[in-house]
């Protein structure tokens, strides 16, 4: 027993003392241990890694490249070869590069993390120890969609141009980490070429979608340059990556280039519609009007207007009350008009209310989602792009000089879309106060020859009087005299009206217009 | 109710609104008279048979009702006043036979005693309110509690002799306007101040403030602005020479401005003269403008362009017209030298040219309406070059070269307007320019049936019909080989089909509308280096459906509907954006002539549902009312004003329900308005 616990104990001894003179390493670390890489930009970072060793006796300790893996798979080496020798523990620093392109290939191939490891090698011994560090591969984002409002947009080279965009960018449900892009850049449409570089970073975090709003600026300098080199249009473009994934989408606007407001409606450069101008007048040639409540108005709106599309808009008014420092609008009638490409389209207003006297402020708006700066912000609906209203005033009053109150309506009046003939009588209600009546006849007679350059709109028929008859207050029915039966013409359509006056001569009532068509013989 | 087609268009004078003692004085012929009473001393006598009829025309109008023959005598006895003027009188025998004689056929004058005439029109109204309770928010809790708006318009007339002044005033006032609440603002938006001197040979008139240069060429279109003018013209009408020099943009300001501008770069003078050579045979006609301005005034959207455009421009026309003007030829050149970039900025100014032809046909003349009611036509050339400007025709369409076909004709209740049109672009075959080319065609059809009964079983429910139907198509491209020149593509289809339904009633009528346009893009995608340049849109859809119903059943009450519903869809995306706006209108005395309510309401949905779900949808519903109850406290009796008090609200709100923003106002007013009219001679 005693021989038996001699031989232990020197065994010990001796191991002891071999091991003080062969001494190992007995370990190896790393920092930090795990590290986020992005697939957006190539990756270099520095690691240390630490080698502890058995006894304060020295050794040689080498490690060749780092090597990569996923599980079993070698993806392989990076890194530089160390080697040191001395008295441990050692620590050993290095720069890892890992292109942006390596991440991307290994996201798809599905990895999620990527080991980087080390094998430290006691030279002396043969004996080797292991440090892994792990590199977590990031998601790559798929981006959906990015668009942009307006979608075009006109700039001038006569003046400097200030505009803004708002950006949109959608991404998978699965996205959380935000987006980013560097700078916008306008590009030559002819060749793909950068014509200009904005400088301005847009950033956002978490999964979107996310809305950027952005104020950008393009001095008359560098615009003239681009019409000086032929271009008509230009691309503003964004690319929207993914800071971590690597992800990435775009988003164009087209710009459309011209020396001023006034060449710009020539310049059509697509076939979309470009608004280039509003005008709303009425007959005085101006925004502002006085009528009466038995006239009411209607305004004409002049669009001037490069490419052809629909003009989406609303026809919107302030009523008196309505009409202060702060107007509340409603929507007289939308409207959806075709613009055909020929630079100068006219829109004719309804009729505009005048059912009580004061102050109406009246505008058009245009709702083109083109348009929009920022749909998805607009507050008001009725009218979201502010740089579209066009806005006129009128007066109504309530009474018109001569009438202490509104010309009546004379309705229920015959014949109507009949054809009459020579004893077909002409009825109509009595007026009260009627002193006499004048019956009317008008013919539909082509307008008045236009010269083509105002050819603005379709011209309506312009109702011309041919005869009427004067006649005494006992009247409600009469047919048409012999001098009266001279004037027409067989076969030919014609309006007729009844107007009743008092014994001043004022009209008092006044009928619509019905239509006959006169056939003497029938 | 029938659609009124004439209220804005004519008006026909007859009787006077005065009844002052006037004379008349006849051509040659013995006329006593007052401005009811005529007494006409026939050249011959009218046959006292009883197969022949008498008939008297004046102005137009038979008025043998108030007429009356005896021998050479005519006595008319009208129930109303003549109007100071001319008057034509047409006295006809129809005899037994058929046959038609003229007794006479003149013209007189109706003019006051010492010639000289004058007659005067003006009314004004004044309201006078306060807020007395309102939904505050940062912009209205700042304006005003008591506000007054008010409008005046004068019309005056004063002959002397052959002298005449004429005066028009509109103006406005408004206490708490929108652009200007914390001043009192008047406006101007129309005043005009003219003497004319009449002599035999001709009419000369000098003209202050609204100038209308009535002229439709290519140096002018719709040109209206303040300033002052002078012409002269032949009374035969064979020439008329005028000269102008007027604000080159339109204002409305009272306190400057009021015939010319302020500012140095807002005023064009001009000189427009006309001749007759051979009638109208052959008509020349000559304008000359020059000036400048910037793209702005009253009416137009405010850019902030700063710009300063200008140049001059002339034209020479010629017109002739022949077949009793059934034909009429028109053949003008026009040419300026403009700076259409910014004056002191960019290029110089260019000189370019325009020219049109038209040629003319209707049926009012010779040519007859044939199997038609009425018919008119023509056929136009045009070309304005890409740097022609005109300032007073400034939008005009350049760059182009078009050619028009249009017809309109009636026949049986059915009117048509047809239009075939080809414009081309690029005149000047410029390289880094696309040519391009836009043909229009058209059909419109409306159609009032004739001889239904309207109170038939059908119609007596339903109302009278009518029809519009309308299609239009318009193809837009350009050569294939240009796209990758200019780096996009155009090649597309617009179609465009119209129907509306209108059905009426004597006190109701109702219409349904239907609009398509359909946007069919057959343009391809520009690639170059691997970089997409150009991608095609989506074609669209836009649908629009209207119903409006109105309701009159007597004076007393009214009432009006709309409802409109607007889809548009990008049909290769799958993206919808819909519009709807319901309206409603009325409008009820409810103890006649002494209490008046108006009510109105307006609920608008506008929403989008895109194919690409994680874009941010929109959804926004609004609601707007208002109502005013009206106490006719006195009517307004001749010259005597009416007064009224009310009591008025307005109520708005907008709900953007996807960021949950909801904006709410509402206000409510008491007030007093006066209302005046008068008039005279």
């Amino acid at each position: 027993m005693k021989a038996l616990s001699l031989r232990i104990v020197l065994s010990i001894v001796v191991l002891l003392l071999v091991g003080n003179v062969f001494a190992a390493v007995t370990g190896a670390s790393v920092s930090p241990i795990q590290r986020q890489l992005s697939g957006s930009s190539n990756n270099l970072f520095s690691v240390s890694w630490a080698v502890a060793t058995d006894s304060g006796r020295s050794v040689v300790v080498t490690s060749s490249n780092a090597s990569l893996s996923s599980g079993a798979t070698s993806l392989g080496f990076t890194g530089i070869p160390f080697s040191s020798n001395g008295v441990g523990p050692f620590v050993f620093n290095e720069s890892i590069s890992i292109s942006a392109s390596q991440v991307s290939s290994w996201q798809s191939q599905n990895f999620n993390s990527v080991q980087l490891n080390r094998e430290f090698i006691d030279s002396t011994t043969g004996t080797s120890v292991t440090a892994t560090m792990n590199l977590l591969v990031p998601v790559r984002a798929n981006f959906r969609a990015a668009r942009v409002s307006p979608t075009q947009r006109q700039l001038f080279g006569a003046q400097d141009n200030f505009f803004n965009a708002n950006w949109q960018v959608v991404a998978d449900s699965g996205h959380s980490s935000g987006v980013v892009s560097s700078f916008a850049r306008v590009i030559n449409p002819a060749n793909g070429s950068e014509l200009s570089r904005i400088n301005e970073s847009l950033s956002a975090s978490g999964s979107g979608p996310f809305l950027f709003s952005e104020s950008i600026g393009l001095d008359a300098t560098l615009v003239d340059v681009w019409i000086n080199q032929g271009l008509r249009r230009v691309i503003l473009e964004r690319n929207f990556n993914d800071p971590l994934g690597g992800g990435s989408t775009q988003a164009t606007m087209v710009l459309m280039l011209s020396r001023s407001n006034l060449q710009a409606a020539r310049n059509s450069v697509t076939g979309g519609l470009s608004i280039q101008g509003l005008r709303l007048e009425f007959d005085t040639g101006n925004n502002l009007a006085v009528t009466t409540m038995d006239s009411p108005l209607k305004a004409r709106l002049t669009v001037i207007h490069s490419g052809s599309g629909v003009l989406e808009g609303r026809w919107q008014i302030a009523e008196p009350g309505s009409a202060g420092g702060n107007p509340m609008y409603r929507t007289l009638s939308l409207v959806r008009k075709n613009l055909v490409a020929n630079q100068r389209s006219i829109v004719q207003s309804p009729e505009l209310p005048a059912t009580r006297s004061g102050k109406y402020l009246m505008r058009f708006c245009v709702s083109n989602r083109e348009f929009i700066e920022g749909a998805g912000l607009i507050t008001d609906s009725q009218c979201p792009t502010e740089y579209l209203i066009v806005k006129a005033a009128y007066q109504v009053q309530a009474l018109r000089v001569g009438s202490s109150s509104a010309v009546a309506s004379i309705q229920g009046l015959s014949p109507n879309q009949q054809t009459v003939d020579a004893t077909t009588p002409f009825n109509w209600p009595a007026v009260a106060g009627a002193s006499s009546y004048q019956l009317q006849l008008f013919a539909l007679a082509s307008a008045e020859a236009t010269l083509p350059s105002s050819m603005l709109e379709t011209k309506n028929l312009e109702p011309r009087f041919v005869t009427g008859m004067v006649l005494p207050a006992a009247s409600t029915s009469i047919t048409l005299s012999k001098l009266v039966k001279i004037r027409l013409q067989a076969n030919q359509r014609y309006l007729w009206r009844i107007t009743a006056h008092d014994a001043s001569g004022k009209v008092i009532a006044i009928s619509a217009e019905p239509t006959f068509i006169y056939q003497p013989d029938k | 109710m029938f659609p009124s087609v004439l209220k804005n268009h004519l008006t026909i004078g007859l009787f006077s609104l005065g009844s002052s003692l006037v004379l008349a004085q006849g051509d040659g012929i013995a006329i006593t008279a007052d401005q009811q009473n005529l007494a006409i001393e026939l050249s011959q006598a009218a046959p006292a048979d009883g197969q022949v009829t008498i008939a008297v025309e004046l102005d137009g109008y038979d008025i043998s009702a108030f007429s009356q023959v005896d021998g050479s005598s005519l006595d008319i006895q009208l129930q109303a006043p003549l109007t100071q003027g001319d008057h034509s009188l047409v006295v006809l025998l129809f005899l037994a036979n058929g046959d038609i004689e003229q007794l006479l056929d003149r013209r007189f004058t109706v003019s006051s005693a010492g010639g000289k005439t004058g007659e005067w029109q003006t009314s004004a109204s004044l309201s006078s309110s306060y807020r007395m309770d309102q939904k505050e928010n940062i912009d209205y809790a700042g304006a005003k509690h008591f506000s007054g708006n008010g409008g005046l318009s004068v019309l005056g007339k004063e002959q002397r002799g052959k002298w005449q002044v004429e005066t028009e005033v509109d103006a406005v006032y408004d206490s708490v306007s929108e652009n200007n609440p914390d001043n009192d603002e008047w406006a101007l938006p129309h005043y005009r101040l003219a003497t004319t001197y009449q002599s035999d040979a001709a009419t000369s008139q000098l003209s202050l403030g609204n100038i209308a240069i009535e002229r439709e060429d290519l140096l002018f279109s719709a040109f209206q602005r303040r300033g002052v003018a002078a012409s002269i013209a032949g009374t035969e009408g064979n020439y008329k020479i005028g000269v102008f020099s007027i604000q080159s943009e339109p204002t409305t300001r009272y306190n400057g401005d009021l015939w010319q501008s302020e500012s140095s770069s807002d005023g064009s003078t001009g000189v427009t003269a006309t001749i007759a050579v051979l009638g109208e045979y052959l008509q020349v006609s000559a304008a000359y403008l020059d000036g400048e301005t910037s793209l702005g005034g009253a009416g137009y959207i405010n850019f902030e362009d700063p710009t300063i455009y200008g140049g001059d421009g002339w034209n020479v026309a010629i017109d002739s017209r022949w077949l009793n003007s059934s034909l009429a030829v028109h053949l003008e050149y026009a040419e300026s030298e403009f700076d259409s970039d910014g004056i002191d900025i960019g290029l110089e100014a260019e000189t370019d040219d325009a020219k049109q032809a038209m040629l003319q046909l209707n049926s009012d003349g010779d040519l007859g309406a044939g199997w038609f009611d009425y018919w008119s036509g023509y056929l136009q050339y045009q070309s304005i070059g890409a740097n022609y400007y005109s300032l007073g025709n400034l939008s005009i369409p350049g760059d182009l070269e078009m050619t028009r076909v249009f017809f309109q004709g009636g026949l049986y209740g059915i009117s048509i307007d047809m239009e075939w049109s080809m414009e081309e672009n690029n005149l000047d075959n410029k390289s880094f320019l696309p040519t391009q080319t836009l043909e229009r065609k058209g059909l419109a059809l409306n159609y009032s049936p004739m001889n239904i009964d309207s109170d038939g079983w059908l119609w007596r429910h339903i109302g009278t019909p009518s029809v519009m139907t309308s299609f239009y198509r318009t193809d837009h491209s350009q050569p294939d080989q240009d796209a990758i020149v200019v780096g996009y593509d155009l090649d597309s289809r617009n179609d465009e089909l119209g129907i509306t339904l209108m059905f009426s009633r004597p006190t109701w009528n109702w219409s349904m509308q239907h609009q398509l346009i359909e946007q069919d893009d057959h343009s391809n995608e520009v690639m170059q280096y691997d970089y997409l340049l150009y991608q095609p849109p989506s074609d669209t859809r836009n649908k629009l459906i209207a119903l409006q119903l109105g309701w009159a059943p007597n004076e007393y009450a009214s009432v009006n509907l709309l409802m409109q519903w607007s889809k548009q869809s990008e049909t290769d995306v799958g993206n919808d954006y819909r519009n709807r706006n319901y309206g409603v209108d009325i409008f009820l005395k409810i103890i006649p002539d002494i209490l008046t309510l108006m009510l109105n309401y307006n609920q608008g949905v506008d929403s989008s549902s895109l194919s690409q779900t994680d874009f941010i949808e929109s959804d926004f519903r609004s609601q707007f009312g208002n109502a005013q109850l009206s106490w006719h406290a006195l009517q307004a009796q001749g010259a005597n004003p009416g007064i009224d008090f009310y009591v008025r609200s307005s109520y708005g709100k907008q709900d953007n329900r996807v960021f949950e923003q909801v904006s709410e106002q509402w206000s409510a007013h008491i007030g007093v308005e006066i209302q005046w009219a008068a008039g005279g001679q």
